[in-house]
């Protein structure tokens, strides 16, 4: 009878023991479950966040994105809003280097412009020279500046509807020389194109 | 038979298309026009000052020759200058170049050509083939000095015609548009002492 009582008694622990392993592990995946759950819920805050955020930089964005997909979860939820946050960036990245493309270009513009001031003094000088062998010699020095005495030299006469509108295109050293026999500069400097030797291979002027 | 007609219809069809290639009317809104408008008197501005300069006898011949060149660019081909003298009646005509080289050579030690009232007596006005046209009204005080300080001066009134059309050109790679002005013949209306 003593035996059969300690039989049975250690068949109960045996059983209590198995159905608490069982109910543990039930309760771990219920908190892993739940965890996901959060994780998940917290990411798609944090992308919805992403997507509507305009005062943060790109490069912050970019950082918190990294950071949820660091986390490789697995909701396609998730993953629709990633893409699209990805997207949205790309999209801001592409404007910004378009913008910071115009603005060197634009740079660029009024640094060959403000070079070109020195191609207007020769035209006032060619202009104010009273002498015909001056004027002569003032052409020579400013031919320098251009690739060759056939540059072209374009005037703008106006610019209707985003469009400009030309008078018949000309060369640089026709152009000196119009400038000498008519005595008045009437154009301003309005772009210039230079090529690899610096030399100028294209004057745009526009009457002022 | 059939073929005929059909190479009828084909040349018919090709002369339409190629015409309207031609004829090609622009729009344009009146601030555009104003700019062709003083774009053309611009040039014969700058034609006043080019016949002073080679009836000017100081101008180098060098320099008067390089200037012939470029007044001959303001004009189309073929275009007459008209010449009239308070000593003789009528008018004689001249290509641009002549009536230039003779300018040049007129016999007087001194020579002041000088164009006034430079104004439209008929707007620049488009027509069919596209073009716009014009006419261009001038005077013109011409003062002669011999050597032995005789003078001669008369004015005459001037009309020009003038024609503007739309050309493009290939530069730096792009087709540029411009306004191609060329001036016509430049008939003599009125001559008197000056």
């Amino acid at each position: 009878m003593q035996r059969f009582c300690w039989i049975l008694f250690i068949g109960l622990v045996a059983l209590g023991g198995v159905t608490s392993c069982k109910s543990k592990k039930k309760i771990a995946e219920q908190q892993a479950a739940e965890a996901k759950a959060r994780r998940i819920s917290q990411a798609k805050s944090e992308l919805q966040a992403l997507l509507n955020d305009e005062s943060r930089s790109i490069e912050e964005r970019e950082q918190a994105l990294a950071r949820i997909k660091g986390q490789n979860i697995d909701d396609p939820e998730v993953q629709a809003l990633i893409r699209q946050v990805e997207q949205k960036l790309a999209a801001e990245k592409a404007r910004r280097a378009e913008e910071e493309r115009r603005k060197a270009e634009e740079e660029r513009r009024k640094a060959e412009v403000a070079k070109a001031m020195t191609i207007q003094d020769y035209f006032r000088d060619i202009v104010g020279s009273g002498n015909t062998e001056i004027a002569n010699r003032r052409i020579q020095e400013a031919l320098q500046l251009f690739a060759s005495p056939d540059t072209p030299v374009l005037i703008v006469i106006g610019t209707f509807n985003g469009e400009k509108d030309y008078d018949r295109p000309t060369t640089i050293s026709k152009y000196l020389n119009y400038l000498k026999d008519q005595k008045k500069a009437p154009h301003r400097i309005i772009n210039v194109k230079r090529n690899a030797a610096g030399k100028i291979e294209e004057l745009e002027l526009e009457k002022q | 038979m059939n073929s005929l007609l059909k190479s009828f219809a084909l040349l018919a069809c090709l002369t339409a298309l190629a015409c309207d290639i031609h004829a090609q009317p622009v729009n344009i809104t009146p601030e555009r026009k104003r700019a062709i408008d003083s774009l053309a008197l611009e040039k014969v501005r700058d034609l006043s000052k080019y016949i002073s300069i080679i009836g000017d006898k100081a101008t180098p011949l060098t320099e008067s020759n390089r200037v012939i060149d470029r007044t001959l660019e303001l004009f189309m081909d073929g275009a007459q200058m008209g010449v009239s003298s308070l000593n003789r009646k009528g008018v004689r005509y001249y290509p641009v170049r002549k009536y230039l080289e003779r300018l040049r050579a007129l016999n007087y030690q001194k020579v002041n050509i000088e164009w006034y009232n430079i104004q439209y007596i008929s707007d620049l006005v488009q027509q069919p083939d596209g073009r716009f046209v014009g006419v261009i009204t001038i005077y013109q005080r011409f003062e002669g000095t011999m050597e032995d300080g005789m003078r001669y001066v008369d004015v005459t009134k001037k009309d020009i015609t003038v024609y503007v059309e739309r050309k493009q050109q290939q530069i730096g790679g792009r087709l540029i548009g411009f306004w191609d002005v060329l001036l016509g013949d430049i008939k003599v209306t009125e001559t008197r002492r000056g």
